[in-house]
């Protein structure tokens, strides 16, 4: 077989793209003809750069962690945003837990007691009310969240920003500032807190 | 459970044609929408880019409910759509310069880490790489990055719309075509 091979026809040899025939008859000429073999060497040679350059398309930044992606991070800043108006929802819908309850009863009363009382020791009374009504509101629940100092996420100062509160279920949440151009600016983990804010 | 008689009037015949029209377009987007995102990507470093253009094609095939009831090969045209689009925006997007050269300019700034250097080259040859592709005619850069994307000669051949047995001349051109423009572009260091 002195047949020589079009240009196509070697470099599909190259890729193993020709029918195992084909193949094996092009492999048999190759050993016979220099010429074909300088080409199949040179349409190896540069199948094998493109190759290589076209590779290097590989090496595109793929997606960063919120955190640190630094530009066109709208869809983040949307995401979060209706995250958080998601939670917001979910505490005014959620109902209030029961233990709320006695409170205004209990405030409610001595008042009521206190108006069908004559008009004379309400000095005291009326004092005492508005102090049962303090102790009620879960001031101490309030005090949980403890302020961490934020990590800048780079070194530009940061002069206006949103804190977005960012949940993942069964880690600890973290509050990130987000600029107005919406890039994520800084952050901090929020310890002691899994749900409450 | 014994199945429901179905009445095939026309409207039901094509509600259940949309109906399975629909599914056709999400089966295909379920298979096929990363690699085309992933493709697209590589082709102009932009991913939120592209996973636009990638939906684009796929509401676009959701548009064409006569293809969608034909036997066509669906996934060579969606490829064929997206890499057209992809080369199209590679022409046309002025943008991605400057987010190069603002990535690149960011990577000098981290000049003292040990890596830096290896990102800005491999930066520079992935934009030299573009820039030689957006010059070729776009079949031919289409043809080089479904190859590199790893497609077969039978898949580039449906892709493309040529025939098999000329995949290997349109892939031996375009490799010339390419190496060449891209040594007179950027000298022999290919």
């Amino acid at each position: 077989m002195n047949q020589c091979w079009p240009e196509g026809a070697l470099r599909a040899y190259l890729d193993g793209e020709l029918s195992p025939d084909e193949m094996r008859t092009v492999a048999a000429h190759l050993n016979e003809c220099a010429a074909c073999e300088r080409a199949h060497l040179e349409l190896s040679a540069r199948a094998g750069q493109v190759a290589g350059l076209m590779s290097s398309l590989a090496e595109v930044p793929a997606p960063r962690p919120l955190w640190v992606r630094q530009a066109g991070s709208w869809r983040w800043t949307a995401a979060a945003v209706a995250v958080a108006a998601g939670l917001a929802i979910a505490t005014v819908l959620v109902p209030k837990p029961a233990v709320r309850r006695p409170a205004p009863a209990a405030v409610l009363g001595p008042v009521a007691v206190s108006q069908e009382r004559p008009p004379k020791l309400p000095a005291v009374m009326e004092v005492q009310a508005p102090v049962a009504a303090r102790t009620v509101v879960r001031k101490p629940s309030r005090a949980v969240p403890r302020p961490e100092p934020f990590l800048a996420l780079d070194d530009e100062p940061i002069e206006s920003g949103i804190i977005m509160r960012v949940t993942v279920p069964g880690s600890a949440p973290a509050d990130i500032v987000f600029s107005p151009d919406g890039r994520a600016r800084a952050i901090r983990l929020v310890k002691g807190t899994q749900r409450d804010f | 459970m014994q199945p429901e008689e179905i009445a095939l009037d026309p409207a039901t015949a094509r509600a259940a044609g949309h109906y399975r029209a629909a599914q056709r377009v999400e089966s295909l987007f379920r298979e096929h929408y990363g690699r085309i995102v992933g493709m697209l990507a590589r082709l102009t470093g932009d991913r939120a880019r592209s996973e636009e253009i990638a939906s684009d094609v796929f509401h676009k095939l959701s548009q064409r409910p006569a293809l969608l009831a034909s036997g066509d090969d669906l996934a060579a045209w969606i490829y064929r759509v997206a890499t057209n689009a992809g080369v199209d925006a590679l022409r046309a997007d002025a943008r991605r310069r400057r987010y190069e050269e603002e990535a690149a300019a960011g990577t000098l700034r981290l000049a003292g880490q040990p890596t830096a250097l290896d990102q800005l080259l491999a930066a520079e040859r992935a934009s030299r790489v573009r820039s030689v592709l957006t010059s070729l005619k776009p079949r031919d850069a289409q043809l080089l990055l479904l190859r590199s994307s790893g497609l077969a000669y039978r898949e580039l051949a449906c892709t493309l719309g040529v025939e098999p047995g000329s995949v290997g001349t349109l892939l031996a051109r375009a490799e010339a075509e390419f190496e060449r423009r891209f040594r007179a572009r950027f000298g022999e260091s290919v």
